[in-house]
């Protein structure tokens, strides 16, 4: 990612990299206490024989907001796999519009995601569903989870909005075409 | 009826793809609007909210993202460059000694490490700049680097074996068994490969110093600590200690108390390090979420049921299917992600291996030779990429053409592979 | 004539003895019976859903017409179907089958609403399959073993075993690994899921069983033509029952007779009279917690205990 040239467009771009790494750490570190207790749990059932009571219902809990907390940061630094093929045929307008309608589709499904696993918490806490043996319920990890696809919606309305200018040629986006 | 719309949903989907959506994105775009529309709002709604909770739940999956972080931690804590050392040492006196080195210390990595591509960008960090002053020709450098990265993947612990393994619902330790003798190969026909070539051109790979038994020692002591973290994990998951899902578990808190007891671990690099497993674990589930959404629209279209009885009335030998099937995979595999081609087949091509009697863990192991096979082939080779991201002095046409050799000789590999499954399936008794 | 046709999801392998023994028949004679006005259309092996805790919500969302639930994946929707996995009660698969279909017609089972109940299915009881000897119930003292749900976990534990919660798929590679010793399971689950082959060591102890049912929504059964819904009902609930539990007996005798026979490398143990009573207080003990943590549960473990010991059921079922 190349810097911005302009300090004004440089301070949203760095405060989105901050949110997303933010959340991404905190997923990580729930992972990473996760094994954490894994450990433990190996270590107790191979020297104590006493192995920890309940590690796959903390995981049932715990891996949504692991592995949720990951998708802004995706999104915010483009690091979905992408074909780039038509870039060498097309100009630079006909990419730049490449680029806006592209946005919108990824809007629309990351609205949508988040849409349809906001309604998926809602049903689990009317339901109040919860793992097996210790009883945790479930609505809360994946009321976060659907958050996160939220907050990547979020982001991609800003990513969305900086391909537009450019394409109309407002900001300073029209000028890198290199 | 089914046919028809399987055949519109595909093109939309490469449309979607051709059109600069992401991968991920088109294939759940693609997947969840055929499924509406063959079988109902409501239907394809709760499916794609029950195929995105089980995989988000799946505990065999969560070893992707801990192996991708004990491969993160394992790279920053200096654990390749010990490796690469202790290499050097002892055959880096020979011709092309620098390259030898850097395929055994990729062997070794890639035992701690699950993805190709952290491989080959740890050791281009690591072992290009060296072989660059030595005067050792880039492309061909670089193109061995690309290359032995592909061993990150075919050497157990593998992201790509977990996920079809989680897939086919097979054990992940049976193909992790299985990987072991086609990794021993692939290693044997990489260094054999390099022999001679540089056997035929010295001039792109000059000899290296020859070390002293001292030195070499020195470097065996230096690298001790990390043949230790190696024989924990290896020893913990084949000799009963852990499963593998625990083996994940137990490396990648090992890797970061490596990383931390060996002075390599500042807040930065660890905020760095978790940055980088984290984006290649939301872009992984990503595709896995899209492609469990094309599938259960690919399954309700009935093609995989066509697709299967036509390839049997085609009444070809079972060996043709099997090749046509490779040929099918190097073509995708060139010109789409490694893990979505294989995700996105699986629905079509498994019925007909099983159909054929074929082992379905001989087949990951094939499948996953062949996607890497994709990793070091023009135009889209994600090893070649990173390693031009390291050195781009040398030239992305330079690095095709050094990695040519190895993509001959991974060719030869695949073909053994096939025609003689018991490389893969002795081990497995 | 119109055909209406059902999507059956089955989360389970199409070459399994289930499927082919039980269902793909059931779907052909429900098929034959509805003289043409009823086609049902298999998907096996997951490829509707492949996940087992979600097969209830498939249907009640119209991912499919049929499937194949786990109740105990949903303790909080089926509480009092939790009876199947309390240990000591039952013979045998077709005689648990049977019990379970005996307390939902007798309305004593929740949970239901909105569903068209096609079968309850209760495995063969479990039995303790190890790698180490199991002879004896002092034997069990101190391993390792996988079992499931709330009261699974109880049992062992009140046997002197270490309870290991894991899930099913991972069970065969954690025993060759050694991480843990055997399991509570039957022997056709064991054969199954490759456990068999390294866990040769069988205590008949008698544990609970395996419960699964066959539903579809009531609103799609009721929007089929009548000489559909006639033939769904001739062909299904205690019959469909019975014939599950039937065909899972047979497969877990047979299982066991080669295992008992000389040179098979298995060592199958029926407890002894002391080990017996032994478990049967155990097995008391569980039981009476199982009742005492709902209202109403004695009613239901009073018509169990009826019907295993031959009892007749119609008094109950008329209220
Ligand atoms: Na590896
Ligand atoms: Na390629």
């Amino acid at each position: 990612m190349s810097a911005s040239p302009s300090e004004t467009r440089a301070a949203p771009v760095g405060a989105r990299h901050q949110t997303a790494r933010l959340l991404l750490l905190v997923g990580l570190i729930g992972l990473i206490g996760l094994a954490g207790l894994t450990l433990v749990d190996v270590l107790g059932r191979w020297l104590l024989n006493t192995p920890l009571r309940g590690i796959g219902d903390i995981a049932e809990v715990a891996l949504p907001v692991a592995i949720g907390a990951s998708v802004p940061a995706v999104i915010v630094t483009r690091g979905n796999i992408t074909i780039r093929f038509l870039d060498r045929l097309l100009g630079a307008r006909a990419k730049q519009a490449l680029d806006v309608a592209a946005g919108v589709v990824v809007l629309i499904v990351l609205a949508g995601l988040a849409c349809a696993l906001g309604r998926h918490a809602l049903a689990l806490m009317w339901s109040g569903e919860s793992t097996w043996l210790l009883r945790l319920p479930q609505w809360p990890s994946w009321t976060a989870f659907a958050g996160f696809f939220l907050v990547a919606a979020l982001f991609q309305v800003v990513i969305l909005g900086d391909a537009l200018r450019k394409l109309t040629g407002r900001g300073e986006g029209a000028a890198d075409g290199a | 009826m089914g046919l028809e719309s399987f055949a519109i949903g595909l093109a939309v989907m490469f449309g979607l793809i051709y059109l600069q959506i992401p991968i991920a994105i088109a294939m759940l775009a693609t997947g969840f609007g055929g499924y509406a529309l063959l079988v109902g709002m409501t239907p394809a709604v709760s499916t794609l909210v029950s195929a995105i909770d089980a995989s988000v739940t799946s505990q065999s999956l969560a070893v992707v993202p801990l192996f991708l972080l004990m491969g993160s931690f394992a790279s920053i804590s200096g654990l390749a460059t010990d490796l690469y050392r202790l290499s050097e040492r002892m055959i880096g006196h020979r011709r092309g000694g620098l390259l030898h080195a850097t395929i055994a210390g990729c062997a070794v990595f890639g035992a701690i490490c699950g993805s190709s591509v952290a491989t080959a960008a740890t050791f281009g960090r690591v072992a290009m700049p060296e072989m660059a002053t030595r005067g050792y020709a880039l492309s061909l450098a670089g193109g061995t680097i690309a290359a032995a990265g592909t061993l990150g993947a075919l050497i157990p612990p593998s992201v790509i074996l977990v996920i079809y393994a989680i897939m086919t619902e097979s054990f992940i330790l049976d193909l992790f068994v299985a990987a072991v003798g086609p990794a021993v190969l692939a290693v044997a026909l990489q260094m054999l490969t390099l022999a001679i070539v540089t056997a035929r051109h010295p001039e792109l790979a000059p000899p290296g110093d020859r070390y002293s038994r001292a030195d070499r020692l020195e470097a065996l002591v230096g690298a001790a600590p990390t043949l230790v973290f190696l024989l924990v994990i290896i020893g913990g998951m084949y000799g009963g200690v852990f499963t593998v899902n625990e083996a994940a578990a137990v490396g990648a808190i090992l890797s970061i108390v490596f990383a931390l007891l060996r002075g390599r671990l500042t807040w930065a690099r660890f905020l760095d390090c978790l940055v980088e497993a984290g984006r290649n674990t939301g872009m992984i589930y990503l595709i896995i979420f899209g492609a469990e959404m094309m599938s259960y629209f690919v399954t309700v279209t009935g093609a995989p049921q066509t697709f299967t009885a036509f390839i049997e009335a085609t009444g070809w030998p079972p060996l043709m299917i099997v090749a046509a099937f490779v040929l099918m995979y190097v073509v995708l595999g060139s010109v789409f992600d490694t893990i979505a081609a294989m995700l996105i087949t699986l629905p079509f091509v498994l019925p007909v291996i099983e159909s054929l009697g074929y082992d379905v863990v001989w087949w990951g192991i094939v499948t996953v030779a062949v996607v890497e096979l994709g990793m070091i082939t023009p135009p889209i080779g994600m090893n070649i990429f990173v390693l031009n991201a390291v050195a781009p002095q040398a030239g992305l046409p330079a690095l095709f053409r050094g990695v040519l050799p190895f993509v001959l000789s991974d060719m030869v590999r695949i073909v053994l592979i096939v025609l003689f499954p018991v490389i893969s399936l002795a081990l497995l008794g | 004539q119109e055909t209406a046709e059902l999507r059956f999801g089955y989360w389970l392998s199409g070459k399994g003895h289930e499927w082919l023994n039980v269902f793909a028949p059931w779907a052909e004679r429900v098929e034959a019976a509805s003289g043409g006005a009823l086609k049902i259309i298999p998907f096996t092996g997951g490829t509707l859903g492949r996940d087992p805790a979600a097969q209830l919500k498939m249907v009640e969302d119209g991912v499919a017409d049929i499937t194949y639930p786990v109740p105990a994946y949903t303790p909080d929707r089926f509480p009092d179907n939790t009876v199947a996995e309390i240990p000591g009660l039952y013979a045998s698969s077709r005689a648990a089958s049977s019990t379970m279909w005996g307390l939902y017609e007798a309305g004593l089972l929740t949970g239901f609403d909105g569903l068209k109940v096609l079968g309850l299915f209760a495995s063969p009881p479990f039995s303790i399959s190890a790698t180490r000897p199991v002879t004896s119930l002092a034997d069990v003292q101190g391993q390792k073993l996988r079992t499931a749900g709330r009261y699974g976990i109880r049992v062992i534990e009140a046997m002197g075993g270490t309870a290991v919660a894991m899930s099913v798929s991972e069970s065969a590679e954690a025993l060759t690994r050694g991480v843990i010793d055997g399991v509570a399971s039957h022997p056709s689950l064991d054969e199954q899921t490759g456990v068999a082959e390294v866990a040769r060591n069988h205590f008949l102890a008698r544990l609970g069983t395996g419960h699964v049912m066959l539903v579809m929504r009531q609103s799609v059964f009721d929007a089929l033509p009548e000489a559909a819904q006639v033939a769904i009902d001739a062909e299904s609930g205690r019959a469909l029952s019975e014939a599950w539990g039937r065909a899972a007996d047979e497969k877990a005798e047979a299982l066991l007779a080669a295992w008992s026979a000389a040179g098979s490398g298995h060592v199958v143990t029926m407890p002894s009279d002391k080990d017996a009573a032994a478990l049967d207080q155990i097995f008391g003990r569980v039981q009476a917690e199982w009742a005492a943590e709902g209202a109403g549960r004695d009613r239901i473990l009073q018509a169990v205990r009826n019907r295993q010991a031959g009892r007749d059921d119609n008094d109950e079922a008329g209220k």
